[in-house]
């Protein structure tokens, strides 16, 4: 059980007996991973830890934590900012055998307070938060994946022209690892979106997965932190941009977009960008699907499970009914505005 | 007469909205009270209509899997089970759980006939089958579009 007296063991065992835990949250929503801030008490100074497991019965993700870590400690080395990764533990005692990775705490807030203000000088900000973020990611699409030691536990692509494809595979294999229904419409879009693969791609990137809002630690309008890379891949960086959360609406897409291509030294072609904004709804379905097997087995029977493994994976699913069979550009559209519905971050704040 | 299981769900909903929801801040909590509402919703859909959709469903899958072994010259065990166990599932008054099953076991024969049809795409006999395919999944994801559409949008947690 994680309270104050056993993280205050386990901070000690890790740190010495100088460390003493005063107080400790949980963070929210935190339904993939149990994540708590944890701030101590050494030598007279105060500490902040970010100490992370999974959740009972695994992550929603299907990605082992250790992977996740392993990505960040390689960051750490490299200009991409990134939080100071500690240690990992693959079944220590407080979490009754469940992995556990520990990082130091960033000063800053994945929050930007008054972001959707009216007027000109908040959207002049929102502008100059989108290349913000935008330089970040150049910064990390540009890392030299063999000189930086990813390539040697990341999947590779065989070649830049190969990433669609190999991402392709690489979920068709999760898909039917994992579900825990036939899903024979994933199947048939399958063959659908097959067809429309890209066959190019700048070059072979460490992507982030899940980017841009609610997934960063700003201080002051600058990211201070990327933070959670439990779906890291190494692929062709248009897919992070279908994954950047908001970032293009933020501002005005195409100036960002050129931001991001002057700061990075290649282009973002925009018909695979509009692939990958569907293909990231089909990987949404083994993604989520994933989280309702320790719903189903009993091993963890809480609702955030339920909705997000079979609620929300249906009405992908129903997306994507919607789409099959349509030209790709016209599919992204579709995509866009269901985007657009109230809950995403970048509305709920009007 | 008996309040329907719509009218008591909608009542639990009611009072979580009216006694329980304004007292509370704490977001985690808030973030309970969003899914449990979602559950309501669902669930108010769901048990009135899940039985008739899935018996007509699957009496819609009997007959295209029924016409598949023959026009594709597909044939496996569980096709074999399905062809002969799903009329007199379906010919009965079936519980929803049965249904249920037998469903899921004929969408499961259509996944691997989707596969066969795939791996044999030349074969224009097989191009027509895949086409009634498509259009089956596509009533299927319509048939129980209302349980999932519009309730499972909005924030996810």
């Amino acid at each position: 059980m994680i309270d104050t007296a056993s993280l205050n063991s386990y901070f000690r065992q890790h740190m010495g007996g100088d460390v003493r835990v005063i107080r400790y949250k949980r963070t929210f929503p935190g339904i993939s991973r149990e994540t708590f801030l944890v701030w101590t008490e050494e030598s007279g100074a105060e500490g902040g830890y970010v100490f992370r497991t999974d959740a009972l019965g695994g992550p929603i993700c299907p990605v082992p934590l250790e992977y996740e870590y392993r990505i960040i400690k390689g960051l750490h080395a490299t200009v991409v900012p990134v939080a100071e990764p500690l240690w990992f533990e693959a079944a220590p005692a407080i979490t009754d055998g469940r992995p556990v990775m520990v990082r130091r705490m960033v000063d800053g807030s994945n929050d930007l307070p008054g972001l959707y203000d009216e007027g000109a000088e908040a959207a002049a900000r929102r502008q100059r938060i989108a290349f913000e973020h935008a330089e970040k990611l150049a910064a990390l699409h540009t890392l030299d994946l063999d000189a930086t030691g990813f390539s040697a536990f990341v999947d590779m692509p065989a070649s830049a022209a190969d990433c669609a494809r190999a991402d392709f595979d690489r979920w068709m294999r999760i898909f039917h690892e994992v579900r825990t229904d036939p899903f024979p419409l994933l199947t048939e879009a399958a063959f659908w979106l097959r067809e429309h693969l890209p066959t190019t791609a700048p070059r072979i990137s460490l992507c982030k997965g899940n980017n841009g809002m609610g997934e960063e630690i700003w201080k002051e309008d600058r990211i201070v932190a990327l933070s959670d890379w439990e779906l890291a891949f190494a692929g062709d960086p248009a897919q992070d941009w279908a994954l950047s959360q908001g970032m293009l609406t933020l501002g005005d897409a195409e100036q960002t977009l050129r931001h991001y291509e002057n700061a990075a030294g290649f282009t973002i072609d925009r018909s695979s960008l509009d692939f990958y904004r569907v293909w990231e709804v089909w990987k949404a379905v083994p993604t989520l699907n994933n989280g309702l097997r320790p719903f189903l087995s009993g091993e963890n029977p809480r609702v955030p499970r339920l909705n997000l493994g079979f609620g929300r994976v249906k009405l992908f699913e129903q997306l994507l009914g919607m789409m099959i069979g349509k030209p790709i550009d016209e599919a992204a559209r579709i995509v866009a505005e269901w985007r657009k519905s109230p809950y995403r971050p970048e509305n709920a704040a009007n | 007469m008996m309040p329907t299981s719509q009218q008591m769900l909608a009542a639990m909903q009611l009072a979580l909205k009216e006694h329980v929801t304004p007292l509370v801040d704490d977001q985690w909590a808030q973030s309970a009270l969003r899914s449990v509402d979602v559950i309501l919703n669902h669930l108010q859909v769901r048990v009135a209509e899940e039985g008739p959709m899935l018996h007509a469903d699957t009496s819609e899958l009997l007959e295209l899997l029924r016409a598949a072994g023959t026009r594709a010259g597909y044939a496996d065990a569980a096709l074999h089970d399905f062809l002969a166990e799903a009329p007199a599932t379906l010919a009965g008054y079936a519980r929803v759980d049965a249904l249920q099953a037998l469903n899921h076991r004929g969408r499961e024969i259509v996944d691997r006939l989707l596969l066969h049809c795939d791996a044999q795409r030349a074969d224009a006999g097989v191009a027509g089958l895949h086409a009634d395919l498509r259009a089956y999944l596509l009533r299927h994801a319509d048939r129980e579009s209302g349980f999932f559409f519009p309730t499972y949008v909005g924030r996810p947690v």
